[in-house]
This record gives structure tokens, C-alpha cells and sequence, in this order.
């Protein structure tokens, strides 16, 4: 029998941004999607601040309006201003969890990631759409570590020392180090006392029993606890049903003839389950005894190949030619792409580190790590490697380092088609033409992006949303949008100029007189960049009154203007409260520019 | 009104009668158009004229012409608006509209879930296109259609439903020519009475949009009128608007964000707003009040005239009537008609035939004929119903000989309002009733009378909730927090106790929209009972459509509107108590007793009168609520009259008006009787000098203050409540003047007035009281006599009364009644006797298979059919030979029905789970006998306390036990006391006791006192909670189960209440109510239901 442990991290998506930008901490954080009801919560952290009216009950699947609403009334408003919330990137959390398990690695070789069964994706009470729990099979090596509670306890303990919360237990199958390492409590309840742990200091005790609210962070299940066959009432019987991963009708179901209880179905013949209950049941129950066996997977970025060149003495980047570099790097980016094409995969992110020489008595300095991001897999060593120059160029490199090594994060399949045996002239070649001019697109997206870092690239894709600068989406480019833009695009009458800032820009104070004569027409005359403009023809005004479910009612007339040195501008008067008709130059706004 | 420079008249108007699509009210529209000085204001709501009358009212009022029309929708064209020019025109209107809903229901009962033809749409993003499967209420109608009812109906097609584009801009030439053909359709159809409606609102493009339908009234040769396309009555309905319009998308505002109009332009503008908008179209203003003046219809024009009853050849209606009433009265006084009886039958034909209702009342007769005929129990009820002549005619039992009362409030020569009749019938039966009449009349001429649906807070709170995102659990959890007599002003402190900031963001959007949400008419139901009959075709008069309930229609008005225009109906009401007393009747008489009705049961038999005087009555029609309960050890009825009077006395009107207690005293001898002056007297005498009926206190304004009859019963009218303000203050003016000046204390004319008021919405006509006063003493009778046989009807009428079957049960054992559980091998589908042999013993009560939850009527019947085949002795078995699928086994295990089978309640649930729904699927298998012993080894026995609390949860009720038994210890280690205990206690003791919730009452005359019932196992006791003990409950003790009440005790005569002071949830088997913050932590099946049954 094998032993498996089992690194479960509660919440892992609030986890993984807390890790990644440690000032949040100190607040809440909630992480959402856009669905069609609005933003709704994946996932939430209230934050260790005690409530000052009552608990929060800030839930998954809320919307992001209530639990606002929520979080004002128990810690007051000023605790939503302080909120971050961030748009769930499930694609993100598997990377991040990804490099975890490598990290993992340390504690054996085999490291993977929990499988989520069938069904299971969706936004369900507990919120989980993507996994939270590592794998691995320490199957004879926890002697290593002086025994499996030491294991359990180093690994807890690791992960805590990188600022996360862990809960970890061995057992002999996945399902059930997993389901031990929900109920960690439960089960040390249940372990007998036999092992003492002489090695803890009493302070370590009470920091044990401190830590993460109470719960004890690690446990061990004896082998064969999970499966009964002593009839003796084994350390995972009084687990709840919920540890098994049922459906919620099969537990209502068990719970219904009095089973509440992992014992309780592991009691019942395997005959009588199968002919009440969907086939799922007796899967899970299977692979909690072991039954049948729940492969570890290992994650695909486990497997991604790095490349490294150690220098015999401290190179000095000064010193060298910039193309000597350049082919190095070229070099070990092909050592990692030529195992990748040839399983049909291409680059999306490589990270380059450049390790610093360390002098002697100086403490270690972090490596220079670039990350070169693509919008396309690339297999081609030429356009990574320019990749990694453009942004070395922009980067403070140490003055002397020792090695550099480049390592794949994250690959993509390559798009290879099959180029027909006799092009015919005439869509033959224009395909091509097109094959070759995306392929340009790409690169030249992936160099501006490399440039001016990728968030200041990206695709605007429109959404039918009355108010304009809420009526697109920036999307990376290349990429279907994320998540389902809401309904048909909007149909407005009103013409869209091509240029927009990114927020109304108030038009100047005039020395002389009004923006506009009449209270309820275009204006006239207007200042913009210390400009006069004198309005020739205007069209509209073309009326918006939106956005009160969001903030404060947008209210706004809208006006094309043609000025008489011919440029047009996309202007707007905000209607106030105070009067509608109010003409001083503090309500016109500059929001766009035509072509 | 003034002459004005701007003449103007909006001509397409909705109000919030087309569900969700409009977010003002007809009153609200009409009264900001006559404000702003309109010609004339069109209410035209989609398919519908059911607020056309309120709003006829609101403009009567206001002082400006309403023009009646409606907007259609054609499948097969743009949608297109009509008025009614004249009388013809609107009978077409409302022929048009009847229509379109018939073939739309037969249509979604042809081809259920097909979607409707795609059809043009309004070009400013709010398609209208209703959601997919929901067809049913639909009014579907084509160009031919319109065509052929268009006599006399005007109309205006709103051209912004073309301008749209397909390529190219908007307003391109590609759909210039589909726009002139549709129009050409129109035009040659209409004739010279159509217009098409040019609508701009501020989209940025109105210059071409002008520009386009100028071009295209060129092109067609049709003229244009202005018009506004109004949704609302001002800008600051926008945010509602949007909300409305989520809710119809069934999404959220954010969601459907890109269907919402861009502005809020789609209010009622003042007028030279709008000459200046349509500047560019000269003459477009000023022919939307030319429009408006070619139509001149009103609803005043409307007569009414009730159907010509059938008559035999030779004889008038008002000989046949007198024909009829001698015969009856012949028959009821086999002996010789009374004089007194004689005397009234004259007098009351007389006035009949003067006021030319003998139609109305041979109407009612037929009606009562069948049902007699059919076996169906019925009783009338209602001014006009306790009169001699419906008592000779057989619409009532109450022998006007028999009670010492003249009915002076019979049928008003003054009033020109109709006599008011309702009739009672079994519950379960009265659709037949109903179909009698719709065969008798003809579907044409009679329907049911519509009730308009509002929405309260607690759907307001869920729609706007839902429009703003918030998660469906918290929606449901705020609504479930929110008690029905809670208003708007109550909503912020609800939504922070279900957690959610009032000050919010959110929380403020929410307290705003609902506020205006809550009124709002919110779909078209169907009046409890009132039929609409007429003389000529109904359908000339109003729209009908057809019911959701098969076989129905509904004319599109509802009562308030049928009283505005002076329609008569015939009210035929379900009674749940007449449905028990049949059946009590049935099963006394198959038990070996005597066929009774309900006027051969022995009447003023004393041990009923003694049984009713130790309140002894769960069960009993009407008087077994708390408050009645409370009141009949201190009026101990001795008599029928007594009975007229406790049904009377305990109504919000005399509690308001205070009279409940000066009565008792005078009752008591210890106040003496008074009167200012003999004609009082007269009004007063048989009530000790305490006005306790509504006809009583409009007596008095006649004799005491000198109104007219007439008058009298306007102030009764005006006192209503959804009467117009300001009318009250005149009355009283006018009532203490008139007594003043006939020499009587003011002090005694305000206490009239209060009286008068107390009477005006919630007072009881004696009428009406001497008509339940009978069922009252025929159901005490058999609960008396035959309590088994009344606990079993009762149980198969339900829901029904006040209490649930676990209390009728108990109350049965309680009176030595054997119960028996329901089972599959004994029981029937309703409760049954079962028959000792021994003489003198009472029969035993088998409880039925409609007691077990889940369990439909169709599979329970089927149960009982299949067991002449002989018992049933396997789950298998008893699925295969009944055809019952494995939900319902299900069900059956776990009521507990099938220990017959020799099987435990959860062995038997595990058994039922196995149950493969089609055995043919596994043929292999099917015969295979898998049930072997040990397998179910596995399964823990069921406690007896998960037993108890499982019948709870599955019948209601146990018949093992009480839930709290088994709390027993542990409550009263917290001092709980039982409550049979604590009734022993003297006044004034402190006391804490806990039980099941079992009724939660808040009396609007209470002043937001709440009465609970609560039982443990050793009885039940009343809890008065005052308003500041329940505010400082919290949410989740004020919805368990199970209560734990600290306070004091009240002693009333014998009647024992204790005051709370403090609330809890009580422990263990309370907290089952799942709420917002706290996820059920306890497994289901030890979790106690909600049993209360709520009358806030």
C-alpha cells in the first residue's frame, strides 16, 4: 500500500494574491467573475479584523453589490473602500499551484494536483472551481524525515514560512489524505495518543494549537485506517460525508436513513450502494479504500524544460558584447524548445534569471528574473530570445553574474497546419499571405508587448452598455474575450468617435463669455489645450441617462462638433442636479476625438 | 382650461397595467398630463384595458379627457395603436382583444413550448419580445384580425418600430419600402382614421429621424402626429423602469444592461418641450389633439344590463319570482306560513319588482337549484340573501321565523346599487357551480370577475432584489424576515438584520425601488368567486381572456372597477367548512347514523351550547381562533342569536369601535342599558344599546343624525379604505351636526362617528353573521356528538380553519377518539371510520393516505384501487400493482405507511430506494430477488425522537408522540415549565415555557400586538408578545419551530395568556430554519419543520 500526502490550501486563489502582494493582508479581499448578474464572488477573505456589528456572512457566489453591502454593515464602509478585488484567473491559480507542486518536489518526486470530479466546476456553496490540493506519494520516504508526523509537520510547516496557510495529512489513498486534511481536527481527535511528539517545545505547542484558528495543521491516518477491515472504528469513520466529494443529493440521501458518517458507508454492503445511488458514489467510495486507484497527476509544468550555463568565473555584462549574450541565451532557449516542438508545444511564458556573483562575506542578491510573455506559443528560439533583449534592455541588471538560466512556465499547443501539396495561385497565396501576416501580427504584438509590458497591449472588444466608457472591454489581444460579454452589442443610434480618453476630459474655462448660448444647445465656442475652438455645425444632443445601479446616475448630452478649422470632437455637457440648463464651462467635457 | 399655445394630447401612453413594461400608475399618468395642461391623455397598455377604469376615474377627477385604446401587436406586422372613436369602436376594441387572448390559449394548448413568429421590434433596444414559454397570457392577433374589427377604431403606427436599419445606418433607404407597404396595409384598412406616430427621444440622431418619417408620410400620403411613446409619468422613474424591465428579462440591471433605454426621456414633457422637439414637423403637434378630440367615447357611455332570467311561457319575471317564493314558503312551513313571515315575503316581492331585481334574485335560485340538485352543500350569504324571499327560495337556512331580527338593511330603494348576494358552496365542488353557469349564460355572456395581483413588500423585495444581483439566498431570507404587516418604513431595519448595510449602496437602491414597487399591479388573477353575467355579449362590455385554470375566463376588471361602472355580480364562494360538513354528514349516516342537512340537524340542543361555552371548540367553524376562543367562556352562548352575535362581536370593527367590553358588561348585569331617545332604542335594543352590526351603526346615522338611507351607506362606502381622503372629514362634520341638532351629547356623536368608522371596512352585516352562525352550531353539533366523524371530514378538507391536522388529531384523542396512522394496506386517500362492533363505542378514525407529504391524490387513489386485489406485502409489489414511481414510495416510507409490510420506517425508505422506475430496462434483473436481510445491517434504527420528529416531518403530525418530550429533561433544567403545568399558576407569576409554534396572529386591531399558539405535550398555551419584545427577537428565533418564551401570567376568566418578556429559539430540535448567515448545521432529519400556521 502506498502513502500519500495530501497539502490541502484552503481558499487557494485568495492565498495565492495574498502571496503575491503581501500588503493586502491587512484587507479584505474578494475575488470575482463576471457573470450575467453582475460581478459575482469566487472567492472571499474577510480579513482577521474582528466584525464590529455582527459576523460577516460574506459567502462564494454572491454578487459583489451584497457583499459590499455586507461587509459595511459589519466592519462599516470604509472597510469597502479598502476591499481588493481582483477578476478570478482559475488559469492563473492552476499556474501558481503548478510552481507549487514543483516546489513540492522536495519532499518526493511524484507531486500532483487534486482532480476535480465531473460536475464539479461550477460556483457551488463552497466556492471551489479550481483544485486546492497537492498530492504526493511519500510512499518510504518519510524516514527521511524522521517518521510521516515530522513529514506532515516539515510540510506544514514550509509552507507557512512562505506565507501560507496549509493543512496537511497522510493517509494511504488521495481521497483519504484529502478528506483527513479538511478534518485534520477530527481525525488527531480520533488518532490515539501513542505518539508523542517529544521533539515540539512547549512553545511550539501553543503556537501549534494558535495557529490557523485553532485547527491543528497536519495529521497522520494510520495504513488501512480508511478501509474498516478490523471493524475497529478507525481514525477517518467520524468524518462527515462531505469529505468524500459526494453529490449533495447522494448526502441528503445517506443522511435520510440515518448515515452521517464516512463509517457509516463504508458499513454498507458496496452491493446494496450500488443499486440506490448514482454510479458517483461508489466511485468516490472506492477511491477513498483504494479500491480503485486515483492516479497522481503530475502538472504539465512540472515536465517543462529548463536550461541552465554556469560561468566558471563571475562574467562582468560590461564587459561582454551584447550579440556574445545574446547567442547564449539564443542557445539554451533552444535546448527547451526543441523537446517542446517536438510534442507539438509552443512557448507562452519563459522566465530568464540572471544569477548575481556573489563576493565573499556579501550576503546572496535576489537573481534578475525576466519574464517574457507571448501571445502566441512560439517555438522559435530567435523571436524568444528578442523577446528577453527588449526587456533587458529596460532592466537594471546586476553588474557581474555567475549564471543564467532560462526556464519554460507555461506552453501552449502550436497551430500546425498542413500546407497543401500544390498551392494554387490564387487562394493558395493569399492564404499564405494571411498565415504570414498573423504571424507578424503576433510577433509585432508580442514586441510592443515586451516593450511596454504586457497589460498596455491589448484588444478593445465592444459590450452594449449605454454609458461609452463602459460600452468596451480591453481583452488581450488574439484571445476569445473572457467571459460573455453582456448580450448584443448596444444598439445605439449615436455615432462612437474612434479616439476616446480614458476619462472625459473638462473642457477649459473660456476668458469671455459661455461655452454655449443657449441653455439647452451645443456650444459655440470652447477652449481646449489652451486652444480656442469656434463650433461650425453640431450634431444632437444625443441623451444619456444610465449607470444608477453602479454609482451615482450618469446624466449627459452629448454633442458631435465640427469646428470651423474642421476637426471634430465628441463633447458633452453633464446635467446636474443644480439646473439643468447650466452653461458654465464646468459641465462641458471633451470625450472623444473623430477621425 | 385655459387656451394654450402648444396644443397637445399623448396618444401613446403605458401605464403600469402592461405588466413590467410601464412604471406608473394610470392616476399617477393622468394627473401629471392634466398638470401639465394636455388636451386629452391615451392610456394604451399592451393588449390590455384593465387600468382603464381606475384611470377613467383618476381623469373624471382630474379634469381631462382620457382616450381609451390599447397598443397591439400583430404576429404578422409592426406593432400598431387604437382608440376608441366611439361606442362601436370600443365594443371592437374589446371584441379585438378577447380574440387574440382565446386563440392565444388555444394556440400554447396546440403546440405547448413552440415560439411565437418573430416580428418587428421597437428600434430603441427594448425589444419586446416576451421570453420564450410564456405564451400562455398572450394576446395573439394578426393583420386580418384588426382588420376585421376596425369599425370605429382610430389608429396610429409608430413608425420608430421600422426605422431600423438591417445594413447601413439607421433610417436608410433599405427599409423605406417595407415601411410605405405596411403603412399602405393600414391606410387602406383604416382609411382616412390613421396617422403615423413620429417619437424621437434625445438618441442623438433625431434630425434624420424627423427628417425619415416626414419622408415617409410624404411617400405614403399619411399624416403625422407627434407622440411620446410615455412609459412613465416623470424622468425620476427611470431607475424602477430599468428594474421593471430586468425583471421581465428575468435578469439582473447589470446583466441586461444593453436592452435598457440609453435616458429617461419616456416621461410625460411639458408641452412646449415638445412643440420644440417636433419643430421640424409642422402641424404634428397640434393633430395629436385633433386625434383626441375625434374620439369620443367614454366609459361613461357604458350600460349595463343584467341577463333576462328564464321564464315559463305566460308569466313575467315577477310572477314567476312570486310564484316560486309562495311555493318555497309553503314548503318551509309545512304548517302554515307565520305572519310575521307572510308580511315580509310581501313586502320584500314588492320592493323587488319596483326595483326591478327579479332577474338578479331568480339568477341566484337557479344557481342554488343545481347545486341542490348536484348534492352540493350551499348557503347565501349577504344582505340581500338573509331576506324572507331567499329563504323561502332555499338560498339560505336561516329561518327569518327562528330569529327574533328584521333586516332592515335588505335592498335600498335609495341606494341604486345592486343587491348584494353571496352564495357558499363545498370547496371541492364549486367548479362545477361555476361551469352550470358558464353553460347556462353562455361563455359570451358570463365570466369571472379579475383580481388585480399587486405587489406587497415581500415580492417587491424579492424582484428588486433580484434586479440588483443580489444572491437568491439572501432575497429569500429577507423576504422570509419581513412579517406581512411590515411596511415600507420597516424595510432598512429588515435588511440589516438579514445583514445587509441600509445605508449602502445597494441598501439604499433597494429601500428606494421597493417603495415605489410596492402597489404595483403585478399579474391578472382571478376574483375569489365573483361571476359577471350580462344580457347582451359580455364581450362588447370588456375584454375577457381565458383563465389559467382551464376551462374559466375572466373579464379584464376587477371588483372596484365592476362597483365604478355599476356591474352586477353573483359572488360563488368556496368554503372549506361546508366541504367538512358533507362529509361529516356522510360518514355519520355510513357509520349506522341518520342522513342529516344542515337544517334537520337538532337545533339549540344545550350540550352544544355548554361544549362551546368551555370553548371546547378546535375545529368549529369560525369560532376557533384565538381571540373567539378567548371570548366564549365570558358570552357563554345559550341560543342561535347568541351565536349571530360571538360571530359578530369578534371583528376588527367592533374591537376598533370599543364596544366588545361595554357589551360583555351589560351582558353581565353589571352596566346598566341606556338609550338617549326610543328611536335608538329600537336600532339598539336586541345589542343591549352597543351597535355590534354594520346595519346597526348606518341605522344609526339615519335615526340619530337624520342621514338618508342612502347617505348612510355612502359614509359606510366613504370609510373604506381606498376611498378618496377628505370625504371622511366632511361626513363627520356632517353626522355630529345632524345629532347635535337632534339634542344629543357631542360626546355620544364622536363615539358614533368612531363607531361608524370602526364599521366602514371590517364590521359584519347581521346578515352575514346569522349565515356562519349556523354553520357555527351545525359543525359544534357534530363535533359534539359525532367527534370522530367530524375530525375525519375535517382532515379531508383541508387546508382549511385554523389549525393543522396534528392539533385536530390530538384535540380528537384528547375527546377519546382512537386514531389510527395512515397505511397503505388500511388506508383510504381521505381519513376514515373504522366501525367497532360493539354498540354505543365510538367509531375509530383511520387516518388517509392525504395525510402522508408528497403523496398525490392520483397515485393515493390508485393505491386504494389496486388493494381488492389483496394486500400488499412487498414495496415491489405495492409499485408494480399501484403504478407508483420511486419518489412516491419514497414518500410513503417515510411517513411511516408502510408498516404493514412489516418493514421499520427507515428500512423501508432504503428498500424504496432501490425501486427501479422501469423494470423493463433491466430485464434481467427484474425478477432477481436482491432484497437479502443482512444487507441493511448497516443502518442505525431510528431513535424514538427521530420517529416523532419524521411523522412531523411527514404528516404534520404523530401519533407516537409529542417532539418536545424528548426535550423534556433538558428544558427543565433551564426552568421550562409544562404548560399544562403553568396554566395553574396564579396571575402575575413569572413563567418560561416552550413549545411548537403553532399559529402566529398579528389582528390589525391589535396595535401590532402578536398572538402566538404554542403547544408542547402537555397542551397548548397563548402568547401575547407586545411589539417591543418582538423587535428585540431575533430573526432567527422569530421563525423557529420551537419557542422558548419567558414571562408573566394573564388570567382572563378562565382564560390564561402569558405575556412575554423575552424570546429564544429554543434548543435542539428548534433550529431547523435555515437562515442567510448560518448554513444548516444539524443533519436534516433531526431538524423540526415549521409548523406555524401564519395570520399576520
Amino acid at each position: 500500500m502506498s502513502r500519500i500526502m495530501t497539502i490541502w490550501l484552503p481558499r487557494w486563489p485568495v492565498q495565492r494574491r495574498l502571496v503575491e502582494k503581501p500588503e493586502w493582508r491587512k484587507r479584505p479581499v474578494f475575488v470575482c467573475r463576471r457573470e450575467n448578474r453582475g460581478l459575482m464572488t469566487v472567492m472571499s477573505w474577510a480579513w482577521a479584523e474582528p466584525p464590529k456589528r455582527r459576523r460577516a456572512a460574506i459567502r462564494p457566489g454572491m454578487s459583489l453589490a451584497e457583499a459590499m453591502a455586507v461587509l459595511a454593515l459589519a466592519y462599516g464602509s470604509a472597510a469597502c473602500h479598502a476591499a481588493e478585488i481582483d477578476a478570478d484567473d482559475s488559469a492563473a491559480d492552476a499556474e501558481a499551484l503548478g510552481q507549487l507542486a514543483r516546489t513540492c518536489r522536495r519532499f518526493a518526486p511524484l507531486v500532483g494536483i487534486e482532480s476535480m470530479p465531473a460536475g464539479r466546476r461550477t460556483v457551488g456553496p463552497e466556492g471551489v472551481t479550481t483544485p486546492e490540493c497537492l498530492h504526493i506519494d511519500v510512499t518510504g520516504t518519510a524516514g527521511f524525515f524522521g517518521g510521516e508526523g515530522p513529514l506532515a509537520r516539515t510540510a506544514a510547516w514550509t509552507l507557512a514560512a512562505r506565507g501560507l496557510h496549509a493543512r496537511v495529512a497522510i493517509a494511504d489513498t488521495p481521497a483519504a489524505a484529502r478528506a483527513a486534511a479538511h478534518h485534520t481536527n477530527l481525525v488527531a481527535r480520533a488518532e490515539p495518543r501513542r505518539e508523542a511528539e517529544p521533539e515540539m517545545s512547549p512553545a511550539a505547542v501553543v503556537a501549534r494549537v494558535r495557529s490557523g484558528r485553532g485547527h491543528r495543521r497536519w495529521a497522520v491516518v494510520p495504513p488501512g485506517a480508511q478501509r474498516l477491515a478490523r471493524g475497529e472504528a478507525a481514525v477517518l469513520a467520524g468524518l462527515p460525508l462531505e469529505a468524500l466529494r459526494l453529490e449533495p443529493a447522494a448526502i441528503d440521501m445517506l443522511r435520510e436513513v440515518g448515515i452521517d458518517t464516512v463509517g457509516g458507508v463504508l458499513r454498507l454492503p458496496a452491493k446494496s450502494l450500488a443499486a440506490r445511488f448514482p454510479a458517483g458514489v461508489a466511485e468516490r467510495l472506492a477511491e477513498f479504500t483504494g479500491a480503485r486507484a486515483e492516479p497522481i497527476m503530475p502538472p504539465r509544468g512540472i515536465e517543462l524544460p529548463q536550461a541552465a550555463h554556469a560561468f566558471e568565473l563571475p562574467l562582468s555584462l560590461a564587459s561582454v558584447n551584447e550579440a556574445a549574450i545574446a547567442t547564449l541565451l539564443e542557445g539554451l532557449v533552444r535546448q527547451c524548445t526543441t523537446p517542446l516542438a517536438a510534442r507539438g508545444e509552443g512557448i507562452v511564458l519563459l522566465q530568464v534569471r540572471f544569477e548575481p556573483a556573489t563576493s565573499l562575506g556579501a550576503t546572496t542578491a535576489a537573481p534578475t528574473v525576466i519574464d517574457a510573455g507571448l501571445f502566441r506559443p512560439s517555438t522559435s528560439p530567435r523571436h524568444l530570445t528578442e523577446l528577453v533583449r527588449l526587456r533587458m534592455g529596460r532592466m537594471k541588471l546586476p553588474r557581474e553574474i555567475e549564471a543564467v538560466a532560462v526556464e519554460v512556465v507555461a506552453t501552449g499547443p502550436v497551430e500546425c497546419r498542413q500546407r497543401p501539396l500544390f498551392d494554387t495561385a490564387s487562394d493558395g497565396s493569399s492564404r499564405q499571405a494571411a498565415e504570414s501576416r498573423a504571424a507578424e501580427v503576433s510577433l509585432l504584438l508580442d514586441r510592443l508587448a515586451g516593450r511596454l509590458g504586457r497589460p498596455a497591449v491589448y484588444e478593445p472588444r465592444p459590450v452594449a452598455d449605454a454609458q461609452p466608457e463602459h460600452a468596451w472591454i480591453a481583452t488581450p489581444p488574439g484571445r476569445p474575450a473572457a467571459g460573455g460579454s453582456a448580450g448584443p452589442a448596444l444598439r445605439a443610434a449615436g455615432r462612437r468617435p474612434v479616439w476616446m480618453p480614458p476619462r472625459p476630459v473638462p473642457l477649459e474655462p473660456l476668458q469671455a463669455g459661455p461655452v454655449a448660448v443657449a441653455p439647452d444647445g451645443p456650444p459655440l465656442r470652447f477652449r481646449l489645450g489652451g486652444v480656442v475652438h469656434k463650433v461650425a455645425e453640431a450634431h444632437g444632443p444625443e441623451r444619456i441617462e444610465t449607470a444608477w445601479w453602479r454609482g451615482p446616475t450618469v446624466r449627459r448630452d452629448y454633442y458631435i462638433v465640427e469646428t470651423e478649422s474642421g476637426a471634430r470632437f465628441w463633447l458633452f455637457r453633464r446635467l446636474g442636479g443644480r439646473g439643468a440648463g447650466n452653461s458654465r464651462s464646468g459641465n462641458w467635457f471633451l470625450h472623444g476625438v473623430f477621425a | 382650461m385655459t387656451h394654450n399655445a402648444w396644443p397637445y394630447a399623448e396618444l401613446h401612453c403605458t401605464s403600469n397595467f402592461s405588466f413590467l413594461q410601464g412604471a406608473s400608475h394610470p392616476e399617477e399618468l393622468v394627473g401629471r398630463a392634466a398638470a401639465l395642461g394636455y388636451e386629452a391623455l391615451a392610456i394604451t397598455d399592451r393588449a390590455t384595458l384593465t387600468g382603464i377604469v381606475r384611470a377613467h376615474g383618476a381623469a373624471k377627477q382630474a379634469g381631462i379627457k382620457l382616450v381609451v385604446g390599447a397598443q397591439l401587436e400583430p404576429v404578422d406586422a409592426a406593432p400598431i395603436i387604437v382608440w376608441a372613436a366611439d361606442r362601436a369602436g370600443y365594443s371592437n376594441l374589446c371584441r379585438l382583444l378577447t380574440h387574440g387572448y382565446t386563440r392565444a390559449a388555444e394556440v400554447a394548448a396546440e403546440s405547448s413550448g413552440r415560439r411565437s413568429a418573430p416580428r418587428p421590434t421597437d428600434a430603441d433596444g427594448d425589444d419586446d419580445d416576451e421570453p420564450a414559454g410564456r405564451t400562455a397570457g398572450a394576446c395573439l392577433l394578426t393583420c386580418d384580425d384588426i382588420a376585421r374589427h376596425a369599425h370605429g377604431l382610430l389608429a396610429g403606427v409608430p413608425l420608430a418600430a421600422f426605422g431600423r436599419g438591417d445594413h447601413g445606418g439607421p433610417f436608410g433607404d433599405d427599409r423605406l419600402r417595407d415601411t410605405t407597404e405596411q403603412l399602405a396595409h393600414w391606410r387602406w384598412i383604416f382609411d382616412e382614421r390613421m396617422w403615423a406616430l413620429a417619437e424621437v427621444a434625445l438618441g442623438g440622431d433625431d434630425t434624420e429621424r424627423l427628417e425619415w418619417f416626414s419622408r415617409v408620410a410624404r411617400l405614403t400620403g399619411v399624416p403625422l402626429a407627434a407622440a411620446g411613446d410615455v412609459r412613465y409619468h416623470e424622468r425620476s422613474r427611470l431607475p424602477l423602469f430599468d428594474m421593471l424591465t430586468a425583471t421581465r428579462h428575468g435578469g439582473t440591471v447589470e446583466g441586461i444592461r444593453g436592452r435598457l433605454l440609453a435616458n429617461g426621456e419616456r416621461h410625460l414633457h411639458e408641452r412646449w418641450r415638445i412643440a420644440e422637439r417636433f419643430a421640424a414637423l409642422p402641424g404634428a403637434v397640434e393633430r395629436s389633439a385633433e386625434i383626441a378630440a375625434r374620439c369620443t367615447f367614454s366609459l361613461d357611455q357604458l350600460k349595463y344590463e343584467y341577463p333576462a332570467a328564464t321564464v315559463p311561457p305566460g308569466r313575467t319575471a315577477s310572477e314567476q319570482l312570486a310564484h316560486l317564493a309562495w311555493k318555497g314558503a309553503h314548503k318551509r312551513y309545512p304548517a302554515g306560513i307565520p305572519e310575521k313571515v307572510r308580511e315580509l315575503v310581501t313586502h320584500e316581492l314588492a320592493l323587488i319588482a319596483e326595483l326591478g331585481y327579479e332577474a338578479y334574485f331568480l339568477t341566484v335560485f337557479d344557481i342554488v337549484r343545481f347545486a341542490r340538485r348536484r348534492g352540493i352543500l350551499c348557503q347565501g350569504r349577504g344582505s340581500a340573501a338573509n331576506s324572507a324571499v331567499c329563504y323561502c327560495l332555499g338560498v339560505t337556512s336561516v329561518d327569518p321565523a327562528r330569529m327574533n331580527v328584521l333586516f332592515e338593511r335588505f335592498v335600498s330603494r335609495e341606494r341604486c346599487e345592486a343587491p348584494d348576494i353571496d352564495i357558499d358552496f363545498e370547496h371541492h365542488r364549486r367548479e362545477e357551480v361555476l361551469q352550470y353557469i358558464y353553460e347556462t349564460y353562455g361563455r359570451d355572456r358570463a365570466a369571472m370577475t379579475a383580481e388585480v395581483i399587486s405587489y406587497r413588500l415581500r415580492s417587491a423585495v424579492r424582484d428588486v432584489g433580484k434586479s440588483l444581483g443580489i444572491s437568491l439566498d439572501r432575497v429569500d431570507a429577507l423576504a422570509t424576515l419581513l412579517d406581512v404587516g411590515d411596511s415600507v418604513a420597516e424595510l432598512p431595519t429588515r435588511l440589516a438584520e438579514a445583514g445587509l448595510d441600509p445605508v449602502s449602496d445597494t441598501g439604499t437602491r433597494l429601500v428606494s425601488l421597493v417603495g415605489q414597487l410596492v402597489g404595483f399591479p403585478r399579474h391578472l388573477g382571478q376574483h375569489v368567486g365573483g361571476m359577471v353575467m350580462t344580457q347582451d355579449w359580455l364581450t362588447d362590455l370588456a375584454p375577457v381572456q381565458p383563465a389559467t385554470m382551464p376551462g374559466r375566463t375572466i373579464v379584464q376588471w376587477d371588483k372596484n372597477d365592476l362597483d365604478e361602472l355599476g356591474i352586477l355580480k353573483v359572488d360563488c364562494l368556496a368554503l372549506g367548512m361546508l366541504t367538512a360538513i358533507h362529509r361529516a354528514f356522510d360518514l355519520v349516516a355510513a357509520a349506522g347514523g341518520p342522513q342529516l342537512t344542515l337544517a334537520t340537524v337538532p337545533a339549540e340542543d344545550p350540550a352544544v351550547y355548554e361544549m362551546i361555552s368551555r370553548a371546547d371548540t378546535v375545529g368549529v367553524f369560525q369560532i376557533e381562533s384565538r381571540a373567539q376562543m378567548s371570548m366564549l367562556p365570558r358570552l357563554k352562548p345559550q341560543c342561535f342569536y347568541d351565536l349571530v352575535i360571538e360571530v359578530a362581536i369578534v371583528r376588527p370593527g367592533p374591537i376598533q369601535g370599543n364596544m366588545v367590553h361595554p357589551y360583555l358588561r351589560r351582558r353581565a348585569g353589571e352596566e346598566p342599558v341606556s338609550y338617549p331617545n326610543d328611536a335608538i332604542r329600537e336600532v339598539l335594543e336586541k345589542t343591549l344599546g352597543v351597535p355590534l352590526f354594520q346595519e346597526q351603526a348606518m341605522r344609526l346615522a339615519v335615526v340619530a343624525a337624520g342621514f338618508t338611507p342612502g347617505e348612510a351607506d355612502q359614509l359606510r362606502r366613504a370609510m373604506g379604505a381606498w376611498r378618496r381622503p377628505g370625504v371622511i372629514d366632511e361626513f363627520h362634520r356632517k353626522l355630529v351636526d345632524g345629532m347635535l341638532a337632534r339634542g344629543l351629547a357631542r360626546e355620544f356623536a364622536e363615539q358614533v362617528f368612531n363607531q361608524i368608522r370602526g364599521f366602514g371596512e371590517y364590521g359584519f352585516p347581521e346578515s352575514h353573521a346569522a349565515s356562519f352562525a349556523l354553520l357555527v352550531y351545525v359543525s359544534a353539533w357534530l363535533k359534539c356528538h359525532h367527534p370522530a366523524a367530524f375530525t375525519a371530514a375535517l382532515l379531508g378538507s383541508q387546508p382549511m380553519g385554523f389549525y393543522a391536522p396534528a392539533q385536530l388529531v390530538r384535540d380528537a384523542r384528547a375527546h377519546g377518539v382512537r386514531v389510527l396512522p395512515a397505511d397503505v394496506n388500511a388506508s383510504d386517500w381521505h381519513a376514515t371510520l373504522e366501525v367497532r362492533q360493539s354498540a354505543g363505542e365510538q367509531p375509530t378514525l383511520r387516518l388517509g393516505l392525504e395525510q402522508v407529504y408528497g403523496l398525490g391524490e392520483a397515485e393515493g387513489q390508485r393505491i386504494v384501487a389496486a388493494r381488492p386485489n389483496g394486500p400488499f406485502r412487498l414495496p415491489r409489489d405495492l409499485a408494480r400493482r399501484a403504478k407508483i414511481d420511486r419518489e412516491t414510495l419514497l414518500h410513503l416510507a417515510r411517513a411511516g405507511a408502510l408498516t404493514s409490510l412489516g418493514l421499520s420506517r427507515r428500512r423501508a425508505v432504503w428498500e424504496a430506494m432501490q425501486h427501479q422506475e422501469r423494470p423493463h430496462q433491466r430485464p434481467l434483473l427484474a425478477e432477481l430477488d436482491d432484497d437479502d436481510d443482512e444487507e441493511a445491517d448497516g443502518l442505525p434504527l431510528m431513535t424514538p425522537q427521530e420517529e416523532v420528529i419524521a411523522d412531523y416531518r411527514t404528516g404534520g403530525l404523530s401519533l407516537e408522540g409529542h417532539p418536545l418530550t424528548f426535550e423534556r429533561e433538558r428544558l427543565a433544567a433551564r426552568d421550562v415549565l409544562e404548560i399544562a403545568a403553568a396554566a395553574d399558576l396564579p396571575e402575575g407569576r413569572r413563567v418560561r415555557v416552550a413549545g411548537i409554534t403553532l399559529v402566529r396572529q398579528r389582528p390589525a386591531t391589535a396595535k401590532g400586538i402578536l398572538f402566538l399558539t404554542i403547544e408542547d405535550e402537555t397542551g397548548a398555551a397563548n402568547i401575547v408578545v407586545r411589539p417591543d419584545v418582538w423587535s428585540a427577537t431575533d430573526h432567527a428565533a422569530r421563525r423557529a419551530a420551537v419557542l422558548l418564551v419567558e414571562g408573566r401570567i394573564q388570567r382572563r376568566g378562565a382564560v390564561v395568556h402569558v405575556v412575554a418578556t423575552k424570546l429564544e429559539g429554543a434548543i435542539g430540535v428548534g433550529a431547523a430554519k435555515r437562515t442567510a448567515s448560518d448554513p444548516p448545521a444539524a443533519p436534516a432529519r433531526t431538524a423540526l419543520p415549521r409548523m406555524s400556521r401564519d395570520f399576520c
